[in-house]
């Protein structure tokens, strides 16, 4: 017979009468509530008594107090007194029981009590919320500028949407919290002060099950939609992610060990964590960790999708499309993104020795699933007028510029200038699609509708 | 209120703030000299932010009953407040500043003030009250250890002793005043009740 269990946590942490109520009843089955953990609660095995149990909430304790305060002593000294003892805590949650069969409940004046759980409500709680709230929603803004000023780019790709989504999932979360306390403080204390009585938060995960199923849809949509490369480094950075918060938590109960003083040790596990996560960040991004081995790599990024006649992870367009030479040396590089609005593919073909004067070649398709996105598509690509700071200080100004397009076999067709200067960077406006792209050579007449004639049909 | 003439007129005046005095005032520059007309001492209920005060008395002579002036003291702060009303029997509403912690005090409150009149442990207040209620009111511990910090908080009571975790308490003048306006209020309602049956 085992000797303890583990339950999940299936109260909010404010619902003091469902959680008083389920201990009672635990421990009339013989479990006894040992710990509260951050997903579990730990129970031990006890021989079955009833016993009542209260839940109050300390306003000054803290998840990193290493031990209780001397006011948090004295109050368990109080409570004592009147035969309760401590069965568990969590951050300001206290956990009391008693054997007496009518004991003084620990909270017997309403108005205190919801004025007590309010302290408690914004010391963390709603705090923690609202910043969640703030900082979601400033990344949302830099992800709306983003689709805006560029959404043939950000409206093709599925982790930039998924993004989009979980942070308005986010922001929906939070504020439903903090308006849902801030419902229940007011009607609790108008019942309070004038009925006497004491209404309970209670457990609400309706609102929070629905967004976490929203979530799970969009997370398996992202997976599904993206490449079995892109899925596996998604799998694995967020593994990645989840070892440095656990890093944090070990420190942090290291850190309690040490009898570290609470503000110190939140302040120092945060900023640790912060600078880890930055870290690993700016890592993955910037290419300087690779999730998996090159070889790995290689294999998994054959396109297997059927938006982009592709075969074998060849690309549709090469050097060897242009001119003769012996281009062995030369890098491959294929990626697709796709979601429901758009799919874009780029390819690179480029010498992997650095002279400038070798010729390479990159481009980039996006099929646009949705016709009437497609002015807004072209229109935002050729607003994109950008002006770029070089490191000593001049900047330079680029445009794309309608050109004559009837030697590209297309109706409209651009060309990118800088600070009135031609670059070697075309846009090729067809029905479906749009196209960029960029050799290094000034192109013939047989070359640009080579280019028209495959990149437009794949 | 000896010297005026009876009769009732039951006007509702919100005020602000729990009271100990009400007093009513004619509008001058009619009744020059004459201070006041009548006190009228925590007429309750105070529920809210309202307090049913009673003019025991009609207007005097010459004096528009709508002239009135109401004025009361608030006996925390011992400053006057006045309110002016030009509308008969109409419930005036006057919101001067928003309603203070403890102006009303529960029954938890006010047994907790109570035990503290002479110096005592905190701890020991859990027993006190319900010897003193013969089992009647009990304070919880969580609610003592609350009520304790907002008490020190509003200087309600001070700290005299620190002994490793016992601690004691003794009200101060202010949490003197309060619990004595307390006492006036229930002693207004049970004449209310008195008068009635």
């Amino acid at each position: 017979m085992r000797n303890t269990k583990r339950v999940k946590i299936k109260f909010d942490f404010f619902d003091r009468a469902g959680i008083s109520a389920y201990l009672e009843e635990q421990a009339k089955d013989g479990w006894m509530l040992e710990k509260i953990g951050r997903y579990f609660w730990k129970f031990k095995s006890i021989e079955p008594v009833s016993l009542h149990f209260a839940v109050t909430y300390f306003p000054k304790a803290s998840g990193y107090d290493p031990e209780p305060s001397e006011e948090q002593a004295f109050f368990y000294e109080m409570c004592e007194h009147t035969g309760w003892k401590l069965a568990a805590t969590s951050a300001q949650m206290q956990i009391f029981y008693n054997e007496a069969e009518n004991p003084v409940p620990i909270e017997t004046d309403p108005c205190v009590d919801v004025e007590n759980i309010q302290k408690s409500i914004n010391k963390v709680y709603k705090p923690l919320n609202i910043l969640l709230v703030i900082l979601c929603a400033i990344q949302l803004k830099s992800s709306i500028t983003r689709i805006i000023s560029d959404p043939m780019t950000t409206l093709s790709n599925n982790a930039e949407l998924f993004l989009v989504f979980c942070y308005i999932l986010l922001i929906l979360l939070s504020l439903y919290e903090v308006i849902r306390y801030s419902i229940w403080y007011r009607k609790a204390k108008k019942a309070a002060e004038q009925k006497g009585d004491f209404l309970n938060p209670g457990t609400d995960k309706t609102f929070e099950r629905i967004i976490f199923l929203l979530f799970i849809l969009a997370l398996l949509y992202l997976l599904i939609s993206s490449g079995r490369k892109t899925t596996l480094i998604y799998g694995i950075s967020a593994l990645g992610f989840l070892a440095i918060r656990m890093l944090g938590r070990l420190l942090s109960k290291w850190l309690k060990h040490k009898k570290a003083a609470a503000a110190e040790n939140g302040i120092l596990t945060f900023v640790i964590m912060f600078v880890l996560l930055l870290a690993y960040d700016y890592l993955l991004i910037t290419d300087r960790i690779h999730i998996l081995p090159e070889d790995v790599e290689n294999k998994l990024s054959v396109y297997s999708g059927d938006t982009f006649a592709i075969e074998n992870g060849e690309l549709p367009l090469t050097m060897d499309d242009f001119t003769e030479g012996d281009f062995s040396d030369y890098t491959t590089t294929l990626s697709v993104n796709e979601t429901v609005f758009s799919a874009q593919m780029y390819c690179a073909h480029h010498s992997e020795d650095p002279e400038p004067d070798i010729p390479g070649l990159s481009y980039t398709v996006t099929k646009i699933k949705k016709p009437r996105l497609h002015d807004w598509y072209l229109e935002k690509t050729l607003d994109q007028t950008f002006k770029v700071r070089h490191r000593i200080s001049f900047s330079f100004h680029l445009e794309y510029i309608p050109i004559y397009s009837e030697p590209w076999g297309a109706e409209h067709v651009y060309r990118r200038y800088s600070d009135g200067h031609p670059l070697d960077t075309y846009l090729i406006d067809l029905e479906d699609r749009i196209i960029t792209i960029s050799p290094d050579w000034e192109l013939t007449t047989e070359q640009k509708q080579t280019i028209v004639s495959v990149l437009g049909s794949i | 209120m000896d010297g005026f003439p009876s009769g009732q007129r039951e006007q509702t005046v919100n005020l602000p703030s729990q009271t100990s005095v009400v007093r009513i005032h004619p509008h001058p520059p009619l009744h020059a000299g004459m201070a006041e007309l009548a006190d009228a001492y925590g007429s309750g209920p105070y529920a809210g932010n309202s307090m049913q005060v009673q003019v025991l008395f009609p207007a005097p002579n010459g004096a528009s009953e709508s002239l009135l002036r109401f004025s009361f003291v608030d006996i925390l702060d011992n400053r006057e407040y006045t309110l002016n009303t030009d509308t008969r029997y109409s419930r005036i509403e006057e919101l001067l500043m928003p309603r203070e912690k403890f102006r009303t005090l529960t029954e938890q409150m006010f047994y907790v003030l109570l035990c503290l009149k002479d110096e005592c442990y905190g701890m020991d207040i859990l027993d006190k009250v319900p010897a003193m209620t013969n089992k009647r009111v009990n304070v919880g511990s969580g609610t003592l250890y609350n009520l304790l910090e907002q008490f020190l908080e509003a200087k309600m009571i001070e700290e005299t002793k620190v002994e490793g975790r016992r601690r004691s308490y003794i009200l101060t003048e202010k949490g003197r005043k309060r619990l004595e306006m307390e006492y006036h209020r229930i002693c207004a309602q049970a004449e209310d009740y008195r008068r009635l049956f």
